[in-house]
């Protein structure tokens, strides 16, 4: 029998605060926390670590671990295979180069083995590196392992390295983030046709899934039901690009509504990718149009920062305390007025919550949730 | 430098968040004997590299399997020595 799966805790950190870092060979904006950088070039403090410690409630590892109930699992969105900040190439010396001394503790499974055991979550110790789609990816491994293999809660841990140089090489040479001549004109936004694009963010995200059996045994209130999750690829050669038609975008809406038993009309309310780049603009406003005809959108990144793998879980996260707060927030710096893709703060619609996720590599990711619960 | 003070507050800064750290009292004591994993192991001997500004090729050499054994390798290996506890850890704070 299929267990409904519920939301029951979330944690998150992200950073509104923004620098400019000028020593990088494509200097940037990004949105961290500096102190995390402080002591790195001693080698014995690391940086994803230490964004992590920002959301590892211990209290609620202490309260998992001598509670057992079940199976459950701990799942490390991680976006890579290994965290990022161990310089993979010959790149000049800047603010951010370190090299960290303890080598195990850079791989991400023995890092998710590290913190898994913390929650006392060791019947299955898993790692994601569907890169930015990693924390809404897992949502269908949450979804398989609570619906098909009978465990009772899972636990998600979702960083990576997101400030590194490896990553701001890249984002800075795919010129997939703002410059700062661009910066001079140009604000960070998403569906907008003046503004655009993103900066680099640090962020982290926690949150445990529970069974409804898990749900009643614990007596925790749950933040939202999971309704469905789905992950889908889509016909491109281009491993870094996305198809304008949508297709990843809407083949990972249609597994999801399919999986959640929603009819499309039941969505209100998008999490949008929303990095603001053209492609994604296109690709992703081509996909939700196509899918639904009464929503309202928003994204997150024009205002913390593109937290890569991190961003999807986060995001949602921060959309379920708006609306708590009871308002859906406006995409910031939109220039021209827009009911859907919001320019706006508006009142929460009655309905589900669609929250969507693009990776390179061609992945893309949708969950469905119910958060009247 | 009161040794098994400074093996014990780096023993604690070295394992992870769920297992709380016991005192030792012996620095012979095994570490099979002490609740300490091998990767507890490879952070101890790291944080105690850098206290003690041993190389880090250097480190890589370091085998102990008791407390006692990592204080006299880094009596031979020894860059700087710090005089009290606090100086110590700050080094790996």
């Amino acid at each position: 029998m299929n267990q409904r799966i519920y939301l029951t805790h979330g944690v998150k950190a992200y950073s509104e605060h923004a620098d400019f870092l000028a020593d990088l060979p494509f200097p940037q904006k990004v949105h961290w926390f500096p102190e995390t950088y402080k002591r790195v070039k001693t080698g014995m403090v690391y940086v994803p670590q230490l964004v992590a410690d920002k959301v590892l409630d211990q209290q609620l590892a202490e309260w998992m671990r001598e509670n057992p109930f079940g199976k459950t699992a701990f799942i490390l969105a991680a976006g890579n295979t290994n965290f990022a900040g161990i310089n993979p190439r010959n790149t000049k010396e800047t603010q951010l180069s370190y090299v960290y001394k303890f080598l195990p503790l850079t791989l991400t499974q023995v890092y998710a083995g590290r913190i898994a055991q913390a929650f006392g979550a060791n019947d299955l110790i898993m790692t994601d590196t569907s890169a930015c789609a990693s924390s809404v990816k897992v949502m269908m491994d949450v979804e398989n392992l609570i619906s098909n293999y009978e465990f009772d809660r899972v636990v998600v841990l979702a960083v990576e390295d997101q400030v590194a140089n490896s990553t701001l090489d890249f984002f800075g040479e795919s010129k997939a983030i703002l410059s700062e001549e661009e910066a001079k004109t140009i604000k960070p936004s998403a569906f907008d046709s003046k503004n655009y694009g993103f900066y680099v963010g640090q962020g982290a995200a926690l949150s445990v899934f529970m069974s409804e059996t898990a749900l009643w045994n614990s007596g925790v209130e749950p933040i939202a039901q999971l309704k469905g999750a789905y992950s889908a690829g889509e016909r491109i050669d281009n491993a870094i690009g996305q198809r304008p038609d949508g297709e990843g975008f809407d083949r990972a809406i249609q597994g999801a509504l399919h999986h959640a038993k929603v009819k499309p009309e039941e969505v209100k309310i998008i999490k949008t990718h929303g990095t603001g780049t053209h492609s994604n603009n296109i690709s992703e406003r081509a996909a939700t149009t196509k899918n639904f005809s009464d929503f309202v959108a928003t994204s997150y990144k024009p205002r913390i920062g593109h937290t890569m793998g991190v961003s999807g879980l986060l995001e949602t996260l921060m959309l379920f305390d708006d609306m708590k707060k009871g308002f859906i927030p406006g995409i910031p710096n939109r220039t021209e007025s827009d009911k859907i893709f919001l320019s706006e703060d508006t009142s929460v619609p009655e309905g589900y919550v669609m929250t969507l996720a693009a990776g390179m590599g061609n992945i893309y990711s949708a969950a469905i949730f119910n958060t009247r619960v | 430098m009161d040794q098994l003070a400074l093996f014990n507050a780096v023993a604690k800064k070295a394992k992870p968040m769920h297992r709380k750290h016991l005192d030792i009292q012996d620095l012979n004591i095994p570490f099979t004997e002490a609740d300490i994993d091998s990767l507890d192991v490879i952070l101890i001997c790291m944080y105690f590299c850098e206290i003690y500004g041993v190389d880090e090729q250097t480190a890589q050499t370091m085998l102990p399997d008791r407390p006692q054994k990592i204080f006299e390798f880094l009596d031979e290996h020894k860059t700087r020595d710090p005089q009290t506890l606090e100086e110590a850890m700050g080094y790996i704070q």
